[in-house]
């Protein structure tokens, strides 16, 4: 079997299994060579997007071991395992069960524990030994090819012509000749691979302030159990929190399946917070909120609780007046409705800076922002602008008197309204900057009933003539409703 | 959905003198609608800590409905922030509230938190933790979905009594039995021009259909005034026919004389 991907406007082969490499196929490759050599050829063509899912549930798994994990596309991952190992029993131990695990998904993979992480993905994709005692690095790195450095095409081919063919056949080099002839860039790749500096992976998850976890030698399925364990990790955390005299804005909480997927479930709250029986609530809400309670599957073996992001927390001191007190109720109640809802359905508006009517307000999340202060409406006036409005807006059938006038009488949802007061017009161009389009001209409008409508007219552009195609010019829409 | 099955509590009739909690001990128990004779008639306004529902008269009127609304709850929320729940219907139906819309009708944006879940029953919950809540000013349901049963309701209206909050119901549709302490009917009703014939501040003509101590039916014509965040008394439009619900009273009979409103209509031309 093969994986295809169309290269430069011709079918190649992209990857190929065991029993392809086997029968002389290599990635790379032709399609139609191939197809010559190998009749029988199984192809499926090339899905990036799948192998990066597949990529990051691995990730995912990982995160088991060590909350450093960051990908190394398009098929790597880098676990930073300092000071992880020996929870574990030893780097050996770690590595064959992760191995063991990612075997068990069905997928073969190669890992090197190095002490830098250049080091440890060279050895990784190009074969050396599986665990390189500390600053062995060099040695280890020595006889694999120069591609382990992972240069551009360009330098590959210059270093081979050379008869650079090894990493050692480099290292044992001065640097200085190497960098004036290829850059600054090859000789930092050298001194990364061979130990000699180190860069760090950039995790794909900020490592959490505190963390507590919970494993489980028989995987656990039943609610009341997830939520029991919950309750436990939440008190765990709450003390570590109150020993460090912080609180938690927000709290993740990670199921580990058996079969190596991961549900997280996060809560954020508007002020720190670390009390067991408020945040294991907001956890209720959410899991209460989700149309799949976290599926079990069979069940989950591991249960990590975090707090990504905390903030300093003073103990509270008894407060004296009731105004406060209501505040806090106030919070708690946003936490609850965020929890349940999600941030994008709890909203507060803030101004923006801008003419356009329609940006001029936005919503922003309740939670991790703060109200601003908005001008004060002009006195004596009636409401300018409408209390709702429609996106996009609706068109209406509208007639006027004259062709630059407000509507005499207009269409809406089939009900024909009667205009009895009008004014206007009011001309909002639109902001050239964001989108091109003509200009509205708005008129508020009261019909006999006296419901008021936010209503406005497009003219045809100036340039289309007598003989253009005549859109129904000027078109109305109905943009707003008054209170 | 577990929400709906709690047990029923007994049925009571909640008093505007007795409603208010504890903590708002130092607020007066009710807050005025602003309009001297509507205030008169409610022997001094509505009850706080109770549920207050607002029904449109037709389906053109829910804008006007919303405008008296959310001003029956900036008045009985004070300073403290009102909770807009706005389910999906009601969404799809009159478009998205906007900032700007609430600044100028006076609302003031900074203190409205819009909370939009898709379907009615999430509004429910909302609305119930709302009612709950102490801190809250004011609670604002507006739903266009399934209206809610007394039962939903008498829930409510208990939480309300408990937390001192003051809960607007905002809905359209026929009438449906509701714990709520009064029920208002909205429809939209002509502004009075100002220069040039150009639309003048909102007016709605308001009925009280149902008040829980028994107060009578009657129909004001009110006209919300943004600077003071009241409901005026609207004067009489010169030579116009003022729409009215067939079956609400005669608007001459009811409207006794103020000096207010003519003094407004003077302040204006001059």
């Amino acid at each position: 079997m093969a994986v295809v991907r169309a290269v430069k406007g011709g079918q190649r082969l992209h990857a190929v299994d065991r029993a392809a490499q086997a029968l002389g196929l290599a990635p790379g490759l032709p399609l139609a060579d191939a197809r010559a050599r190998v009749p029988g050829l199984a192809v499926v063509p090339h899905d990036p997007a799948a192998d990066e899912a597949l990529l990051v549930r691995l990730a995912e798994d990982c995160d088991r071991a060590t909350p450093m994990v960051a990908l190394d596309p398009p098929d790597g991952l880098a676990l930073d395992i300092t000071g992880c190992a020996h929870l574990w029993g030893g780097e050996a131990r770690l590595r064959a069960r992760l191995m063991a695990r990612i075997a068990r998904l069905g997928v073969e993979a190669r890992a090197s524990v190095a002490g830098t992480p250049d080091a440890a993905r060279a050895l990784a994709r190009f074969g050396g030994p599986a665990i390189v005692a500390p600053g062995e690095e060099a040695a280890a790195v020595r006889p694999l090819p120069i591609a382990a450095l992972g240069p551009d095409d360009a330098t590959r081919a210059a270093l081979i012509r050379a008869g650079l063919k090894r990493v050692g056949d480099l290292s044992d080099r001065p640097t200085a000749p190497l960098t004036a002839r290829f850059g600054t860039d090859l000789a930092t790749r050298l001194r990364r691979v061979t130990g000699a500096e180190d860069a760090r992976i950039t995790p794909r998850r900020a490592v959490p302030d505190c963390a507590a976890e919970q494993a489980f030698a028989d995987p656990i399925g039943r609610m009341e159990d997830v939520e029991a364990s919950l309750a436990l990790l939440l008190a765990r955390v709450g003390h570590a929190l109150e020993r460090a005299g912080r609180g938690g804005r927000v709290f993740e909480a990670a199921f580990f399946r058996a079969d190596g997927a991961v549900r997280r479930i996060r809560v954020g709250t508007g002020r720190p917070q670390r009390d067991p029986a408020v945040v294991g609530g907001l956890f209720r809400e959410r899991l209460g909120a989700l149309a799949d309670p976290r599926d079990p599957g069979f069940g989950f073996d591991l249960i990590r609780l975090s707090v990504p992001v905390a903030e300093p927390l003073v103990p509270a001191q008894g407060l004296l007046d009731g105004g406060a007190a209501g505040t806090e109720a106030v919070a708690d109640l946003l936490d609850r409705l965020t929890a349940r809802f999600g941030r994008d359905r709890v909203l507060r508006f803030v101004p923006a800076n801008t003419h356009d009517p329609v940006r001029a307000s936005r919503t922003v999340p309740v939670l991790g922002t703060t109200p601003l202060s908005w001008p004060a409406p002009e006195p004596g006036e009636p409401p300018r602008r409408p209390l709702t409005v429609f996106a996009p807006p609706q068109p209406i059938e509208a007639m006027a008197e004259v062709p630059d006038g407000p509507p005499l009488r207009f269409r809406w949802r089939r009900v024909l309204h009667e205009i009895a007061r009008a004014e206007g017009p009011e001309r909002i161009a639109p902001e050239w900057w964001r989108e091109a389009g003509p200009a509205r001209d708005y008129y508020r409008v009261e019909d006999r009933e006296g419901r008021r409508f936010w209503v406005f007219r497009v003219d045809p552009p100036d340039e289309a003539g007598p003989d253009a195609p005549r859109p129904a010019f000027p078109r109305w829409f109905l943009h707003g409703l008054f209170a | 959905m577990v929400l709906l099955a709690f047990p029923l509590p007994p049925p009571e009739t909640p008093r505007p003198s007795a409603v208010a909690a504890p903590d708002r001990a130092a607020e007066p128990a009710g807050f005025a609608v602003g309009s001297p004779p509507a205030d008169a008639w409610l022997r001094g306004g509505l009850a706080r800590g109770a549920l207050h529902e607002v029904v449109a008269a037709a389906g053109a009127d829910a804008p006007a409905a919303a405008g008296f609304a959310l001003g029956l709850a900036a008045r009985a929320g004070g300073e403290g922030p009102i909770l807009w729940i706005r389910d999906g219907r009601a969404a799809a139906e009159a478009g998205r509230v906007d900032g700007m819309g609430l600044l100028e009708f006076g609302a003031g944006p900074a203190r409205v938190i819009l909370v939009q879940p898709d379907r009615s029953d999430d509004a429910l919950w909302a609305a119930d933790a709302g009612a709950r809540c102490p801190g809250l000013g004011a609670v604002l349901l507006e739903t266009g979905g399934r209206p809610l049963g007394l039962t939903a309701t008498r829930r409510l209206a208990l939480g309300l009594r408990a937390s001192g909050t003051t809960l607007i119901l905002l809905r359209g549709g026929p009438p449906m039995p509701s714990a709520a302490m009064t029920r208002w009917r909205v429809a939209s009703a002509l502004s009075r021009a100002l220069e040039a014939n150009a639309p003048g501040h909102q007016a709605v003509s308001v009925t009280l259909v149902r008040h829980r101590a028994g107060i009578a039916e009657r129909t004001w014509q009110m006209e919300w005034d943004r600077d003071r965040q009241r409901f005026a008394e609207r004067a009489p439009l010169p030579g116009a026919v003022v729409p009215l619900p067939a079956d609400g009273p005669d608007p001459a009979r009811g409207m006794p004389a103020d000096g207010f409103a003519a003094r407004r209509v003077e302040g204006r031309s001059g």
